[in-house]
């Protein structure tokens, strides 16, 4: 998509990355609020961490009511959040839950940001037919409904058996899900990556790293790599919080995660629930939902804030 | 500057309409027809060709629109059938080959649109085009999902499929003889059987081989789907159709006014039927808004989402007060329906298992099932066969389809031992990705999990459910249902039956036993009756014991209607039910008025 | 400049044929048999044989060369060998739909309307709102309007869209009695029933748009002549509407623009749950149904759309930026 470029602020020279790093995380540290958005995300990770314990997996299989029971403030922990059909605890749901959303949110993450990245950089850098490939390949990818896309991606990656580090395990749930939003989530990154680097690549800087007689790879790596990596991290972080609530849609298209309790399947759920006056397993898995993509969200903002040269000069 | 100005006034003009709009809507309720009966419909009508239905809405909808040579009676249960376009029951030869059927006089198709039949009534029935209609059937290019009743069963009717196959729509010579359907004379049609088939008196009674005018379809083409010309109590006028919005049937002028007589016969007015003369039928793809017309008296029959049944059904099955004090009345009836979970007899752990299998059937709690998951509608399950047939005897006991933890332990640890070590991880394929389905699939799970088991649950949709279990075969533990399509066992023994193992058979789980294939062979040559209830009764035990059905439960239909609606019955195999309704409409005016 | 134009209508074909050509590996080599889907309870090897010929099932998936072989002349064997499943879908040649046994026309113009009559005036609300708010915002940048608006629109990014739905339809719905909680009517009817699929799309949509334009404007109040101007002393307000305003429009179109064609397939989870008989609606059932015609038919009719509407934005640039028409 094009996009009428305004007048550039005149960037600081980018030849030292190593400043900008401790500039930026400077910036950060001043902002309390991004502070306590990094401190909410870093319990997220820690409850998540907590959902592979056998500690947590146990717990959710524990019965403490017949069938659905509204919050108890009173009586064992198990019941402050209620608990759902079959008497399982919602508390134990939900935190277990952030398991689920943060393994498919950062490694599909991951997965996208490493297509997109690697795929905007060797088209921006190298040009020629390369570059025109892989413009086809975001365009088409565009142009599919996403919705088709994951459901058909879904489907194909589903019951496939995948060895991998000597691991087989079947694509049932939590991986096809991965595959699925990894695969069709990097184009974003891509377009804005090959625009860095189609103006990183007419640098001076990088006309004299190739006169000096620097190959292709080590310009890549240390020059280029460097000064797309901000770019990356934002992506990255918005990503996540779109991956979460994808997970929601996706269970509600029946793609979602079946065999483990997670929010989307809860909140999902919730649609003959609430007719039943059951509220509690969707209010818990939404707060939930919620405060991760607000502090995502948030701290993305203040990263972005904090690593984008253009923007430097207009505080 | 003015531009932007302008732009603001055309956009606030524009929130403005749509408001208004809004304030307007709120206000339209269209009036009731005292004529009307209004109900609502959940999915889309495919076809209204007899020979192409296979689904519940269009079979409701064509059932009023299109009789059979037989039909069962409205009132009586168990189910008996009567002669509706035939004039009575077959004549069967002593070698129970030949059915010699006689037809009934005066009775005339009828063209609502007077495209084919310009007066509006058309030739009178007569036996070719019963044999027509039952040869269109077996073409193959119509892709009939009801050919199976009649392929192979009827001598020469498989020589006709394959002459069909050969030849492009164009060339088919309709005229060419099946040695098997042959017209006496006009109105007496004789069918030859290649084998005995108890069952083709109820395959006659089936709707898809309702008798459809070869005029009326040589006009049409493919679009006869569209332009149902039947001889039912009611009509349907193209314009009346449309697609996934509203359906409105009108009283046939040209019917009879009974099911069982002839055309000549006279009818007195209080008889005749259809008593409601124009049913209006709204698409609904959601169940609740129904449920709130319904409450409102806007509609007057509803079934009961699950998610508002407790506003209408007390636990024990009765009204709430709150719909008595409304008028509203329930009627509930069990479905010739069973549930269960399937074993795949092909594969190694569970084939060879008995116990194994027995073991899991007994560790299900299917009264909490029942009662947490299903509203309590439905009953716990004894054999294969639901209630409602002969051979049903609600005193006799399978000991496999209890819950029954501690047998089920002692069972499971024999299966250890037959297996030869720990049982590996089993998993179970749920036919929907919905809530119902994972709330189930999880049940389930727990259940089998509380013996030790170790299980996994995938979810997929139909379509690749049908590819797994039936063509694939892959599926280990599978959940699904059968539904009766005549009060005849066979219907639910064929999927026990050996022969019908592979593609397109109906034995899904590949379960295969020589003394039931006997007793199956045994059965399918005798004619209702108690030796037959007998052999049924065997056949029944069998798979009862051997357990290739986890059994789960036979679920109950309940559906509410008003109190000015009069004579409703939930029938499972009969099509044209709605002219047996009576309608109150000056007490529903009333009703309205009061609750406005 | 044309030479310009031209490349990007040229680039257009590519794009489409790539659009097929995944979709169809997708569905073709991935999807399980329909067939067997259509054949009912009781599916017999012929019937199930005869669905797949009016499917086009039965044909090769890729190139037809059988066919090709028998027939002389290289006109004719063009066509032969083109006879395939895939080109097929490419050149349009879809039969109808299995399940709706419907032409694909006629069914897309019968729900394209019930999707509209949503889309439309989400469209139309949202934007009016969104860009109001933008600017509110963006103008009074660090002072608390913006703060209040800005923490509104991450609020509402943060939510998610389902919860919203959810609690709307029981609320409003099911609680309160003021909106069916789901369905569609025929007629004036339909406001009755668009109304609350209508505010909740509006609400859920807010926040992204308004985050949006936000820092779109943002980037524009704080350029260089937009200072020049304030500092010559040019009234606020014109500066804001006039400057700001006209040249926010740009990527404010352009957004909208490439969206269109997303915003016609419905918000799925919209008409999914609202149970509205649109053309969103029909995508996921033709999924679940593996209807291959609407599924093909849709993706490829939405591709062409999507690709016009970016190759009209990318010339209406170049007729107005001049830097571009430079190159």
């Amino acid at each position: 998509m094009s996009s009428v470029a305004t007048i550039p602020m005149d960037p600081a020279p980018l030849g030292r990355p190593r400043s900008v790093w401790r500039d930026a995380a400077a910036r950060l540290k001043r902002s309390r609020l991004a502070m306590a958005c990094a401190v909410v995300v870093a319990v997220y990770l820690a409850v998540g961490l907590l959902g592979f314990t056998p500690w947590l997996s146990g717990l959710l299989s524990h019965s403490y009511a017949d069938s659905y029971e509204p919050p108890r403030w009173s009586g064992s922990v198990g019941l402050w959040m209620g608990t759902d059909i079959e008497g399982r605890s919602v508390l134990w749901k939900v935190l277990y839950g952030t398991r689920v959303a943060l393994t498919v949110g950062i490694i599909a993450a991951l997965m996208s940001a490493l297509l997109g990245a690697t795929l905007g950089i060797i088209a921006g850098y190298f040009g020629g037919w390369i570059d025109n490939l892989v413009i086809w390949l975001f365009s088409t990818v565009s142009s599919i409904p996403w919705i088709l896309l994951m459901i058909a991606l879904a489907y194909a990656l589903k019951d496939r058996e995948l060895s991998l580090l000597g691991w087989t395990f079947r694509l049932v749930g939590v991986p096809t899900i991965v595959l699925a939003l990894g695969l069709t989530s990097w184009v974003g990154l891509c377009r804005i990556v090959r625009g860095e680097v189609l103006k990183l690549r007419q640098r001076d800087y990088v006309t004299a790293a190739r006169a000096v007689g620097l190959g292709s790879g080590q310009i890549l790596w240390r020059h280029i790599l460097p000064n797309t990596v901000h770019l990356i991290i934002i992506d990255f972080t918005l990503n996540l919080v779109a991956f979460v609530q994808a997970e929601v849609v996706l269970s509600f298209l029946g793609l979602g995660v079946t065999d483990q309790p997670s929010w989307g399947r809860m909140i999902d759920d919730a649609k003959l629930e609430m007719m039943r006056g059951v509220w509690w397993q969707m209010g818990a898995a939404t707060v939930a939902i919620f405060l991760l993509s607000l502090a995502l969200n948030m701290l993305g903002d203040a990263l972005r804030d904090a690593l984008d040269p253009r923007l430097r000069g207009v505080d | 500057m003015r531009l932007t100005k302008w732009l603001f006034f055309v956009y606030l003009a524009g929130l403005g309409l749509l408001v208004a709009l809004l304030g307007t809507s709120l206000a339209l309720v269209p009036p009731r027809d005292p004529q009307t009966l209004y109900t609502a419909y959940g999915s889309n009508v495919r076809t209204l060709d007899p020979a192409e239905i296979s689904d519940t809405t269009s079979s409701a909808i064509a059932g009023n629109i299109f009789e059979c040579l037989y039909n069962y009676d409205y009132y009586a249960r168990p189910y008996r059938l009567f002669a509706e376009l035939a004039a009575d029951l077959p004549q069967i030869s002593a070698d129970t080959l030949t059915y010699t059927i006689r037809l009934r006089r005066g009775i005339h198709f009828h063209d609502p649109d007077r495209a084919v039949f310009p007066e509006g009534r058309g030739p009178e029935l007569q036996a070719h085009d019963v044999i027509y209609s039952l040869k269109r059937i077996a073409n193959f290019h119509l892709a009939s999902p009801n050919a199976a009743f009649i392929a192979g069963k009827i001598k020469g009717i498989d020589d006709w499929t394959r002459y069909t196959q050969q030849n492009s729509p164009a060339r088919i010579d309709w005229d060419r003889p099946v040695e098997g359907l042959t017209a006496l004379d006009d109105y007496t049609l004789q069918i030859t059987l290649a084998d005995p088939y108890p069952q083709l008196v109820y395959v006659l009674a089936h709707l898809p081989t309702a008798p459809v005018s070869r005029a009326a379809v040589e006009h049409y083409a493919e679009r006869f789907r569209e332009h149902p010309i039947g001889t039912g109590a009611y009509t349907l006028r193209y314009r009346d159709h449309q697609k996934q919005q509203r359906i409105v049937l009108t009283a046939n002028p040209d019917y009879r006014g009974r099911p069982d007589i002839d055309g000549f016969t006279a009818v007195d007015a209080a008889q005749r039927q259809p008593h409601i003369r124009r049913l209006q039928i709204d698409f609904f793809k959601a169940d609740l808004p129904p449920w709130f017309l319904f409450r409102q008296g806007l509609l007057d029959i509803s079934a009961i989402p699950k998610d508002t049944f407790s506003q209408a059904v007390r636990q024990g099955g009765e009204l709430t007060a709150a719909m008595q004090r409304q008028g509203v009345k329930l009627v509930k009836a069990p479905d010739p329906t069973t549930y269960y979970i399937g074993f795949n007899m092909l594969d190694a752990v569970l084939g060879k298992n008995k116990p194994l299998r027995q073991a899991m059937s007994m560790a299900i709690n299917r009264q909490r099932f029942i009662s947490v998951y299903r509203n309590g509608r439905g009953e716990l399950p004894i054999g294969p066969i639901p209630p409602g047939f002969e051979s049903f005897d609600p005193r006799e006991v399978n000991p496999y389809a209890r819950f029954d933890p501690p047998a089920a332990r002692d069972l499971l640890a024999q299966a250890q031992q037959i297996h030869g070590g720990p049982l590996p991880k089993l998993s179970l394929l749920m036919s929907g990705t919905d809530t119902e389905d994972r709330q189930m699939g999880d049940f389930l799970r727990s259940q089998w999990e509380a013996m030790g088991l170790r299980i996994e649950v995938d979810y997929t949709d139909w379509a690749r459910f049908l590819d797994i279990v039936e063509r694939r075969r892959t599926a280990q533990l599978f959940f699904l249902a059968w539904q009766a399509d005549y009060p005849d066992e066979q219907n639910f023994f064929q999927l026990f039956y050996g022969k019908n193992i592979g593609e397109g058979g109906q034995n899904n789980t590949a379960w295969k036993n020589q003394a039931f294939d006997r007793l199956y062979e045994q059965a399918s040559v005798l004619p209702p009756g108690p030796p037959r209830t007998a052999v049924y009764k065997q056949m029944s035990r069998l798979v009862m014991d051997e357990c290739p059905w986890a059994l789960l439960y036979y679920p109950s239909s309940y559906v509410l209607h008003h109190g000015w609606v009069d004579n409703l019955l939930l029938s499972d195999y009969l099509h044209g039910a709605r002219q047996h309704l009576k309608l109150d409409s000056s007490a529903r005016s009333a009703w309205l008025s009061r609750n406005r | 400049m044309w030479s310009f134009i031209l490349r990007r209508i040229l680039w257009t074909v590519p794009i489409v044929t790539g659009v097929v050509l995944i979709t169809f590996v997708l569905f073709a080599y991935v999807a399980p048999d329909p067939a067997r889907l259509e054949a009912g309870k009781h599916a017999t090897p012929q019937q199930l044989q005869k669905i797949r010929q009016q499917m086009g099932l039965d044909k090769p998936r890729w190139l037809n060369t059988q066919a090709a072989k028998a027939v002389p002349g290289l006109g004719p064997k063009l066509a032969a060998v083109t006879d395939s499943q895939f080109f097929d879908v490419l050149l349009w040649r879809l039969p109808d739909s299995q399940h709706y046994k419907e032409p694909l026309w006629s069914l897309l113009l019968r729900k394209a309307p019930a999707s509209l009559a949503i889309a439309g005036p989400v469209f139309f609300v949202a934007l009016g709102i969104q860009l109001v708010l933008a600017l509110v915002a963006a103008y009074n940048r660090g002072r608390w309007p913006d703060y209040s608006i800005t923490f509104m629109a991450v609020l509402g990014i943060c939510v998610p869209g389902l919860s919203v739905i959810i609690l709307a339809q029981w609320l409003v719905g099911f609680e309160l009695g003021w909106f069916p909680v789901a369905g569609w009517g025929r007629g004036a009817q339909i406001v009755h029933f668009a109304v609350l699929p209508i505010l909740v799309e509006t609400l859920v949509s807010l926040g992204g748009g308004v985050r949006f334009y936000r820092t779109v404007m943002l980037e524009e109040i704080y350029t260089d002549y937009v200072r020049t101007a304030r500092a010559k002393g040019v009234a606020d307000r014109d500066v804001l509407l006039v400057h700001v305003l006209r040249n926010t429009m740009i990527p404010v179109i352009t957004n909208t623009v490439a969206s269109l064609p997303f915003l016609l397939l419905g918000s799925l989870l919209v008409e999914t749950m609202f149970q509205i008989p649109g053309l969103g609606n029909l995508m996921v059932e033709a999924i679940g149904n593996r209807d291959r015609s609407i599924i093909m038919g849709m993706t490829y009719a939405i591709a062409v759309v999507y690709t016009l509407m970016l190759l009209v934005t990318d010339i209406c640039y170049a007729l107005v930026d001049p830097r571009i028409r430079l190159q």
